[in-house]
């Protein structure tokens, strides 16, 4: 159920059309910029208030100072975590984790996704069992693995591992199951040998797949991350979180979240970066 | 049907392929607990899997948890999808009230879930409120997404039978945004509540156990109480009952909305 693009739309509407049409180029940038600066302020709006709620609460103690630090000192420990070095090398041990896990999974998830998608009796023998298995949500898993492989860093690894496997397998797959029967009779026409249709028919089609899979698999490793070190670990962002709360210093908690929502946001944006880079061309030709 | 009969239909369709694997992976799992199992306290046999299954069955522990947790998640998702339905209803009909606040809850979105439980559990303790608020928080991103989008992107051809017939605002909402917007929003329903299950057996496992001191119940929580006695059987049960609601859930769910939305189910 797609409907019309916003674009499109306006690219209907007469007074677009006019615009356009009059080549008044300048005045739409000039417009454009004043309307962009003015989204600007009305998106600053809510997030200004709720600080000025927050500073009001906490400066007139309307809320204990122990459930509600008020925002310079939140700032403070900001500064002072970053000064210190401590919040980078927290963000360090995670962000190797999550690569870790990322690695193992993702490359395994690509691998079972690739086969099941290019041979019907691997998928026959194999897709039920993946599915039963990741019926379970991580979090399920984590009791099992905890009691299998301890509570250290094999741990982590696995449990993202299992997180990232799902997303590139399933992506992968479709991506193999899309490829134009067209392009399949091009491979056979050109006689191109077994690895070279992979390499040259199937693989392109199937990359834009892999990368959303990739970009999927990022941001629930990501979530598996921060959940497993919160509940087993002793150092890496999630830990200094779960601290902060028990040693009731919410600032640290309040930065520690603040910072899990930025990188969350980065990594997306940059695999999402990549995608569209690695992928354009897909947009500008023809559809199959 | 009898089982020769369902034998008959397997062989036919070629699905006992799909049967192969788990079923090696039992058969290794069974010979190697009759030949004794590695001595390791982590390994446990197939039997005495099936012992604790119907000792916490027997008992009352895990129908009990189950029937916990399911209310729960659907308690919590009802709450968050209504907020979001009617936030989502708010931005997705006003542009003014989009700019101004779809930054701010996108900004929050990437806060990962159960980084929330933290600072909320600071604000709320650690009862049943806190396991209410972050499962209803779980459900109201994906309702608020979809019923946002479901809205906005309601065909400007149905907008103008709208003003063709004249109705008033509540008209036009009632008649032809909301039905429109209905595959999306019920899709968005459906994504909420198997997210919010995901956020009960969360909530379950990591609050109201270990340090913090609360009435543990549900099956998140019957999984924590297992791996801190170290009782492997335990757990693999409680996973086993997680998959096996899991699977009845989706089905359920998915029978539903395709129920509630039949009209739109015409080839594309």
């Amino acid at each position: 159920m797609t409907i019309a693009p916003v674009e499109y739309r306006q690219r209907l509407s007469p007074a677009f059309a006019w615009r356009w049409w009059a080549g008044a180029a300048a005045t739409h940038a000039a417009a454009g910029l004043r309307r962009r600066a003015g989204l600007a302020a009305t998106a600053l709006l809510l997030p200004v208030l709720i600080v000025a709620v927050w500073w009001v609460a906490a400066r007139y103690e309307l809320v204990a100072p122990q459930i509600l630090p008020a925002p310079p000192l939140v700032w403070a420990t900001a500064l002072d975590l970053i000064g210190s070095g401590q919040l980078q090398s927290e963000l360090a041990v995670s962000l190797l984790r999550l690569a870790a896990g990322l690695a193992v999974g993702g490359t395994l998830g690509l691998l079972v996704g690739l086969v099941m998608g290019l041979s019907r009796t691997a998928e026959a023998y194999l897709s039920p069992t993946v599915r039963a298995v990741w019926l379970v949500p991580s979090l399920g898993w984590l009791p099992f693995f905890m009691l299998l492989f301890g509570i250290g860093e094999a741990l982590k690894v696995v449990l993202i591992a299992k997180a990232c496997f799902l997303p590139l397998m399933i992506n992968s797959f479709d991506g193999v199951r899309n490829v134009s029967p067209k392009h399949r009779e091009v491979a056979r026409m050109l006689e191109l040998g077994p690895f070279d249709t992979l390499r040259f028919v199937i693989w392109p089609s199937v990359l834009p797949h892999v990368l959303t899979g990739f970009r999927l698999s990022l941001s629930k490793g990501w979530q598996v991350l921060i959940l497993v070190e919160m509940i087993a670990s002793a150092a890496g962002i999630g830990y200094l979180m779960t601290w902060g709360r028990k040693s009731f210093q919410l600032d640290i908690v309040i930065v520690t979240m603040v910072l899990i929502g930025a990188v969350g946001w980065l990594l997306d944006r940059a695999a999402l970066a990549v995608q569209t880079r690695a992928t354009a061309w897909a947009s500008r030709s023809a559809a199959p | 049907m009898s089982a020769s009969l369902v034998g008959a239909s397997l062989a036919q369709s070629g699905r006992w392929r799909g049967l192969v694997l788990p079923g090696a992976l039992l058969l290794v799992w069974v010979a190697v607990a009759a030949g004794g199992g590695p001595k390791s306290a982590v390994f446990v046999s197939p039997g005495a899997v099936l012992a604790a299954a119907r000792e916490a069955i027997e008992s009352g522990d895990l129908p009990g948890a189950a029937g916990a947790t399911l209310l729960r998640a659907f308690l919590g998702w009802s709450i968050g999808s209504a907020a979001g339905f009617a936030l989502g209803l708010l931005l997705g009909l006003s542009a003014w009230s989009r700019r101004a606040a779809a930054p701010t809850l996108h900004g929050a979105r990437q806060i990962a879930l159960f980084a929330w439980i933290p600072l909320l559990s600071a604000w709320l303790g650690n009862g049943e409120a806190m396991k209410i608020a972050l499962i209803a928080l779980s459900g109201f991103f994906p309702v608020l997404l979809h019923v946002e989008a479901g809205c906005r992107d309601v065909p400007q051809p149905y907008r103008e039978v709208a003003r063709l017939f004249a109705f008033d605002r509540f008209g036009e909402i009632a008649f032809v945004i909301l039905p429109a917007a209905a595959p999306t929003i019920i899709s968005g329903l459906e994504l909420a509540f198997a997210i919010a299950w995901i956020g009960t057996i969360g909530a379950e496992y990591l609050i109201g156990t270990g340090y913090m001191n609360a009435s543990p119940d549900g099956i998140g929580a019957f999984l924590a109480g297992a791996r801190e006695n170290a009782r492997m059987d335990l757990v693999v049960v409680g996973i086993l009952s997680l998959a096996l609601i899991g699977f009845v859930l989706d089905r359920a769910v998915v029978l539903a909305s395709r129920r509630a939305v039949a009209w739109r189910r015409q080839p594309q």
